[in-house]
């Protein structure tokens, strides 16, 4: 239970506040209801963006004091995601990380420009080797 | 008439190599573009090709002032995955390491900052009063940057009678230097002109912005990872959590002159009740079982995150390193905005930017 926060509210995206960490299996739509709902809050910590098998997943961190929970979004085959920068600007930047790390085009992103590596280097280095 | 103005990638306001493109209309800034990734390394990416032990070499070398808490926040998440139990003495060095590490990094903090607002004096007072918690880490560790204190499972290093009663002498010094901090940055003009009520940024922007650390508790966000979300031996021991509410660049600042005295406070209390016994678990951490951990410490600039995920083999599957200064210097971007082009380096400078945490 966390303080402040409706149970009934978490427990639509199967979450339940308990322990230090929840991850959840997420869809696009889920993921910006959850953000729409919970961006006040919930402090935006990261994206982290890891391959597992054939398949590209993508975790969204949101903390709330000692708890964190990860929102688990498979990567679609065409690697295109909607960008949640508009609704919360904190993630501008990881965004773009990405971007440039895996090659995951965030679609709606107000600048999407190379973030860390030069523009003349190819996109998503840290699938190559 | 509008037009750009490039400040970098090399800059004597600047300690690292990072570009900023500012579009100004006359002297006031519009708008403010920061380009980074001089100092890309792919640390994430080179954790993967080594073994867990060999990694806490490579991630401690991330940053050259916050070294301590990147190896220890890598330390937590490989001990959540790995169940590994680190003893009690091991925990209070841990501590004592990280709270002399936060004065040397708020120390070198506030000297940049008065360097870049042209007070140089100021400059060479703070930084030469730095010398002496350099000299306690160099001590306790044998290095000025990169301790190498933590391994897997505890710390390599161990304190004395003759180690503690030096660090207490030091904490004399020190603890004079910080009053003297805190004297000079509430009642001098310059300093008081120069930064109160530039860069502005409201709770509730600051929240949306994802700010960690000073920058966060400068706008009156109520969150330190030692109190809200307690690691460590932290719970035991006594100190203020510091929120100011001000939420310009001079409440951020004095945010961590207030936190150099916290610190102070918590060494003295980590010196009296260090307890007795091994310093490091013998159980060496080679396969870990499939696993996804979070291990966060807050390092001298706020909230530092590794994300840890594990296949049960001997490397990490993937390391994410969020690091503060990833998420602090966007939200410079937008208060940069609407300022004159003369605080811009003071409005960068003033998150503690920490370029090669954040190029990793």
């Amino acid at each position: 239970m966390l303080p402040g926060i409706e149970q009934a509210k978490l427990q639509r995206y199967g979450l339940n506040g308990e322990g230090e960490r929840e991850i959840v299996d997420v869809d696009v739509l889920k993921l910006f209801e959850f953000i729409t709902d919970f961006k006040d809050v919930f402090r935006f910590i990261s994206i982290t963006a890891y391959p597992e098998g054939d398949s590209l997943f993508m975790q969204y961190h949101f903390s709330y004091g000692s708890w964190i929970a990860s929102l688990r979004l498979l990567v679609p085959e065409d690697k295109v995601v909607p960008s949640i920068t508009p609704l919360l600007p904190a993630a501008d930047w990881a965004e773009r990380e990405i971007m440039d790390l895996f090659d995951i085009k965030f679609s709606n992103h107000p600048r999407p420009k190379r973030l860390i590596i030069p523009d003349d280097a190819k996109r998503g280095i840290y699938l190559d080797f | 008439m509008g037009y750009k103005f490039p400040l970098g990638p090399y800059h004597p306001a600047f300690e690292e190599g990072e570009y900023i493109e500012l579009q100004l209309e006359g002297e006031m800034v519009v708008d403010a573009e920061i380009k980074i990734g001089f100092i890309h390394r792919a640390i994430e990416k080179s954790a993967t090709k080594r073994t867990f032990i060999r990694d806490l070499g490579l991630v401690e070398r991330t940053c050259g002032i916050c070294s301590f808490h990147h190896s220890w926040a890598y330390c937590l998440a490989v001990e959540k995955a790995a169940g590994l139990e680190v003893p009690e003495r091991a925990e209070y060095i841990r501590v004592l390491t990280a709270e002399l590490e936060r004065i040397h990094s708020h120390l070198m903090y506030l000297g940049a900052m008065a360097h870049k607002m042209g007070f140089d004096t100021l400059f060479m007072f703070t930084w030469s009063g730095r010398e002496a918690v350099m000299d306690m880490l160099e001590l306790l560790s044998g290095n000025r940057v990169n301790y190498a204190v933590n391994t897997l499972g505890g710390v390599r290093r161990d304190v004395d009678e003759n180690i503690s009663s030096q660090i207490r002498a030091a904490l004399e010094t020190l603890e004079d230097l910080a009053l003297k901090l805190s004297d000079t940055w509430t009642k001098d003009a310059s300093i008081l002109a120069r930064t109160k009520n530039v860069g502005f940024v409201s709770r509730e922007q600051a929240h949306l912005l994802g700010v960690v650390g000073p920058t966060a508790r400068g706008s009156g966000i109520r969150e330190d990872l030692r109190k809200t979300s307690p690691y460590s031996v932290y719970p035991l021991m006594d100190f203020d959590l510091v929120v100011l509410d001000g939420g310009d660049v001079w409440s951020r600042t004095f945010v961590r002159v207030l936190e150099v005295l916290e610190s102070i406070k918590i060494i003295r209390q980590v010196l009296d009740k260090i307890p007795s016994g091994s310093i490091k678990n013998p159980k060496p951490v080679l396969k870990i079982e499939p696993n996804d951990v979070i291990g966060r410490v807050e390092a001298p600039r706020g909230e530092l995150a590794y994300h840890l995920i594990t296949d049960g083999t001997d490397k990490p599957a993937r390391l994410k390193i969020r690091t503060p200064t990833l998420i602090n210097l966007p939200a410079s971007e937008h208060m940069m905005r609407g300022s004159n082009l003369a605080d811009a380096p003071v409005i960068v400078g003033h998150i503690d930017p920490c370029m090669s945490c954040m190029d990793r």
